[in-house]
């Protein structure tokens, strides 16, 4: 018996040794901040930009809210297309106020969207920083543990963020039909041809006297690439077209920046600045962004809207 | 806190038990404890936390017919491959009840199986992370001789946050009646003839919340079970219907269910014959109709394929059942030639032949408009089967003792498996392979045995990862120590740089009831798919340590 | 983050200490009891209705042997060292029913998915064991049973002397050895 306890004794002395070893390097936590480009406008100085071109806002009279569906998926899962088919419907179904998000990653890690470059096929890597930031965030509490699974406004139905595509219609459904509009948002994105960027700017209105922290997001959107991905049948199709690819954050910030803190009251406006140069090889047509603020502590979308480069 | 609460708690059951010394106290513990490093050639990560722990401990109290128990887990944090939902520490199963020849009352957590669990099955397998305990009140009755009643109602466990318990959002009702008709009619008894019946009837009820369909809020399945035997001779047989059932895992369509399992065999001294056929349909049934995966199941679909356990030709290519459809068949002969026979040998020789085999069902939709309002997609016949192969498994065993020492056991399996349906790697069609085991065993003295294993497996037209290999050795001392080291080797695989080898070695030691093993090696990733669902169990190389012990 | 990250592993030490304090306790609990004849943790079989292969219904708080000592081995047709335990153990069963009356129990825990196979197993290997099925692991669970083999020895009273988890060749003759300790303290 004696044994028995040297061993537990042991067990148990290891266990918290291991785990106590974790060494801090930065021990202070990172206050965010944009970085306006201004060499993106070819046309004079920045205070010529800020004089001539930036956009004066009128009342915004949205009455909607809108619904952003993340679909996490990856390019050799065999039920993805048929997830993004299903997400594809149901923007269809309400194109103006409905938009979808593939985004390229599973939960803390990229088993299905692996890439080697050096293969024949699967060889591009469709994943990003800001993406792998939310599979890493998200893998552990919010009911995601596989691919295809996707989020609807981030909202918790049933106690889960995550979701499986046959609920994402329904749920898109009882959001509109709910129309809680706590937030609206308006933007205005000025692109300049010879620098191929521009400046993103967006007014954010609190329309709810609640005391909800939030902050904005700015999704980078593909609208269509064509490339290779697994099918149901398990067949690999070379020239398959994954829509609205998440290329990542305009600011490189996936949890975004302070739109409202708690205490702000109905009817206060906020205006962020941003600036993004579009990726090479890309066509300004095949680009939108998608601005949403979301509730900091619950992750839950309050509101979205599409923006298009022009 | 929660914790401080709960101790108390057992402190007060502790010194309240010594109190009343006639009942009896059992139980047992588990802890799993894994150290894991990151490893690039196999893509392990090492997670935040470094160390993993699942634990757990069973106590259990039965004095005259009054029994109580609880189990408390926790998962500091949960293991690699667990299901991700689990973590924090905290009571996970509590129940008391009371049991007589006539009645059996449990209030709590339970675990039940109707027949032969088709239609509800609440069960546990801990090594695989499967749980799905009831929290409700299962009552059962034993009001004359041959008959069971027995009633359920309650919810499903989905999973254990904060360490507390969720239950899923369905409420599972069921009744099941058993009649063993030997007791009614002596005279079967006499004639050498055993029959046995029952029916089972299972209710899920769960809200429509659903704004694109209307769901049945309540579906029910029903059916019926018959055993007979006659001297040698067994057939046994259940049949389950399930009514509407728009779920995740059939994509939403308002077909019924069905599901049959039949059993017929033979068996004498030295020789037992079984046979088996299992069809189908559309029997997903869970207490969540959106749940996935091994999520809050209420029927047990068996795969109707052989338990293998040696390491290539159980992790490799193993079959799940597959819930919206199949149809499989299986055949086994078990024969022992006897000792003092030329074919036998001195001490006889054991011969194990198995055939096992899935195919697509038919699906017809000639007579069925799929753009109809009843959503109802196909039609089909139990026993259809198309001539889609899903699986197929042939294998032979020969064990015999050549001397005193010395026992040799062979084994040859052929295997096929469509991974276009079963999803358990990257490669396309049916993956043939043949698999050829040689175990030996030799007995040094009394006490020290030592035993070896040689496992080769190849796949037709070199397809997927190509041929593997793997060499285990054991050394036991009984009745104390074991040791043991495993190199399991993809030396075969098309891919240069995926010619990875994978060894483990693990030492143990046990002192009666108690058991500690400790291991430390490289474990290759699983892919694990579920009706379209996939999760992926990534490979990973550290230290494990699991400890046991039951009182 | 970081700083999120070091309170977290405040949190779990904390529970991991609290755990393996009620561990301990249980433990301790158990040890008193095994070192004490009379200590509560006395366990006696529990009672529950099996069937056995013929289909008829055990009760397991009745089952006895005329106050010889019994065996009670969980197994199952797929677990190989549980079928290795059970075959070398009914090499010698003549020999030991001769010289202590001992009588073997074997509780198969196979599922539907095996439970065709136990009654086949059986009669090929021609065991003379009594054979009761357990396919949803109740009584094995009320047992504190792990993991399988597990194998009891039980005393001509009813109580539980001995058990033994995991299977080595040559571990029967360490059971033999405890059923012969039991005969000689029941002298």
């Amino acid at each position: 018996m004696k044994n028995l306890y040297q061993i537990i004794f042991f067990i148990s002395g290891a266990a918290m040794l291991f785990t106590s070893c974790d060494k801090v390097d930065h021990p202070y936590v990172e206050v965010v901040k944009v970085y306006v480009d201004t060499t993106l406008y070819p046309n004079g100085t920045w205070n010529d930009y800020l004089e001539n071109e930036y956009p004066v806002f009128t009342q915004n009279t949205n009455t909607n809210v809108n619904v952003l569906i993340e679909d996490y998926t990856g390019h050799t899962c065999i039920s993805c297309p048929t997830a993004a088919d299903i997400a594809h419907g149901i923007h269809e179904n309400n194109p103006n106020r409905v938009f979808v998000a593939s985004i390229h990653t599973g939960p803390g890690s990229t088993s299905f969207q692996s890439a080697n470059p050096n293969n024949t096929k699967y060889y591009t890597d469709h994943t990003n920083p800001d993406g792998i930031a939310y599979g890493d965030r998200f893998k552990n509490g919010y009911g995601f543990y596989a691919n295809p699974q996707g989020t609807v406004n981030r909202s918790k139905g049933n106690g889960e963020m995550f979701t499986l595509y046959g609920v994402w219609q329904s749920r898109a459904d009882d959001i509109m039909n709910a129309n809680n509009l706590k937030v609206n948002i308006q933007s205005v994105f000025n692109y300049y041809q010879s620098t191929n960027g521009g400046y993103l700017h967006v007014e954010i209105e609190k329309k709810t006297p609640e005391a909800i922290e939030m902050n904005t997001v700015v999704y980078v959107i593909q609208d269509t690439l064509v490339d290779w991905q697994k099918m149901p049948d398990n067949s690999d199709n070379e020239f398959y077209i994954h829509r609205d690819k998440h290329l990542g954050s305009i600011d490189n910030n996936p949890f975004g920046v302070k739109a409202f803190s708690a205490d702000a009251a109905a009817g206060e406006k906020v205006l962020i600045d941003y600036s993004y140069k579009l990726p090479l090889g890309i066509d300004k047509s095949n680009l939108h962004f998608l601005v949403y603020v979301y509730n900091k502590d619950t992750y839950e979308i309050l509101q979205v809207i599409k923006q298009k480069v022009e | 806190m929660k914790i401080s609460r709960i101790l108390t708690g057992a402190i007060l059951l502790y010194s309240g038990m010594n109190a009343l010394a006639q009942g009896t106290i059992s139980g047992n513990m588990e802890a799993n404890y894994q150290y894991l490093l990151s490893d690039e050639k196999i893509n392990a990560i090492q997670p935040d936390e470094k160390s993993l722990l699942n634990s757990y401990i069973n106590v259990n109290y039965r004095l005259a017919g009054f029994k109580a128990g609880v189990r408390l887990e926790a998962y500091m944090p949960r293991t690699l491959g667990y299901p991700d939902r689990f973590d924090g520490a905290g009571l996970g199963y509590r129940y008391v009840g009371y049991e007589n020849d006539l009645v059996d009352i449990t209030v709590g957590n339970f675990y039940e199986q109707f027949g032969s669990g088709l239609i509800f099955r609440s069960y546990e397998d801990r090594a695989l992370g499967l749980d799905n305990m009831m929290n409700g009140i299962s009552l059962n009755l034993r009001p004359y001789k041959g008959v069971t009643i027995k009633t359920v109602y309650g919810r499903q466990r989905f999973s254990f946050v904060d360490g507390k318990n969720q239950y899923g959002a369905g409420i599972v009702r069921g009744a099941d009646l058993e009649v063993n008709f030997n007791e009614w009619f002596p005279k079967l008894s006499e004639n050498n003839f055993r029959v046995t019946g029952g029916g089972s009837l299972v209710s899920r009820y769960q809200e429509d919340n659903n704004s694109q369909f209307i769901l049945p809020e309540n579906t029910g399945a029903y059916g019926g079970r018959l055993a007979l035997a006659y001297k040698k001779f067994f057939i046994n047989g259940e049949y389950i219907i399930k009514e509407q059932d728009p779920s995740q895992d059939n994509g939403y369509i308002y077909n019924f269910g069905k599901g049959m399992i039949i059993n017929a065999g033979y068996s004498q001294k030295g020789l037992g014959i079984v046979l088996s056929a299992k069809s189908i349909d559309n029997m997903s049934f869970r207490s969540d109709r959106d749940a996935a995966l091994q999520d809050l199941t209420m029927g047990f679909i068996p795969p109707l394929t052989k338990t293998h356990t040696y390491n290539l030709v159980a992790t490799l290519y193993p079959y799940a059942s597959q819930p919206t459809g199949e149809v499989a068949f299986q055949a086994d002969i078990i024969y022992k030639i006897k000792r003092g026979t030329k074919l036998g040998g001195k001490y006889g020789t054991d011969i194990s032949l198995n055939f096992s085999t899935a195919y697509e069902p038919l699906k017809k939709t000639s007579g069925i408009n799929l753009l109809d309002s009843t959503r109802v997609t196909y039609e089909s016949t139990l026993f259809d089967k198309s001539d889609l192969l899903y699986w197929r498994d042939i294998n032979v065993n020969i064990k015999r003792k050549v001397h005193k020492d010395w026992t040799i056991e062979a084994s040859y399996y052929n295997i096929s498996m469509n991974n276009d349906v079963l999803k358990l790697t990257n490669e396309q069609g049916v993956i043939e392979s043949h698999i050829g085991v040689l175990d030996v065993e030799y007995k040094i003295n009394r006490k020290h045995t030592i035993r070896a294993e040689i496992q080769g497996l190849w796949t037709v037209n070199n397809k997927d990862r190509g041929s593997w290999a793997t060499g285990l050795i054991e050394y036991t001392v009984s009745p104390d120590w074991f040791f043991s080291a495993m190199l399991q080797s993809n030396y075969g695989n098309p891919v240069k740089e995926d010619r990875i080898n994978y060894p483990m070695v693990f030492v143990g030691k046990i002192w009666g009831a108690t058991r500690v093993m400790v291991g430390y090696g490289r474990q290759k990733e699983g892919l694990f798919c579920v009706g379209g669902i996939c999760r992926f169990v990534p490979a990973s190389n550290g230290l494990s340590l699991t400890f046991t012990h039951s009182f | 983050m970081h700083i999120i990250v070091e309170f977290k592993t405040i949190k779990i030490m904390k529970k991991l200490s609290l755990l393996l304090a009620s561990v301990f306790m249980f433990l301790t609990l158990n040890v008193d009891a095994q070192e004490n004849d009379k200590g509560i943790l006395e366990k006696t079989i529990p009672d529950m209705q099996l069937k056995n292969t013929v289909g008829e219904t055990i009760h397991t708080g009745q089952l006895e042997n005329d106050g010889k000592p019994m065996i009670i081995s969980f197994w199952a047709t797929w677990c190989t060292p549980c079928k290795k335990e059970l075959n070398a153990i009914h090499d010698l069963y003549v020999d030991w029913q001769e010289e202590t009356g001992v009588r073997l129990i074997a509780v198969s825990t196979d599922d539907q998915r095996t439970a065709s196979r136990v009654v086949p197993y059986v009669d090929s290997k021609a065991w003379e064991f009594q054979i009761l099925l357990d396919p949803n692991g109740d009584f094995k669970r009320a047992m504190g049973v792990n993991n399988i083999p597990h194998t009891f020895l039980v005393d001509g009273n009813g109580k539980i002397v001995y058990a033994h988890n995991n299977y080595a060749p040559g571990d029967e003759y360490e059971l033999y050895d405890q059923i012969l300790k039991l005969m000689e303290k029941e002298d």
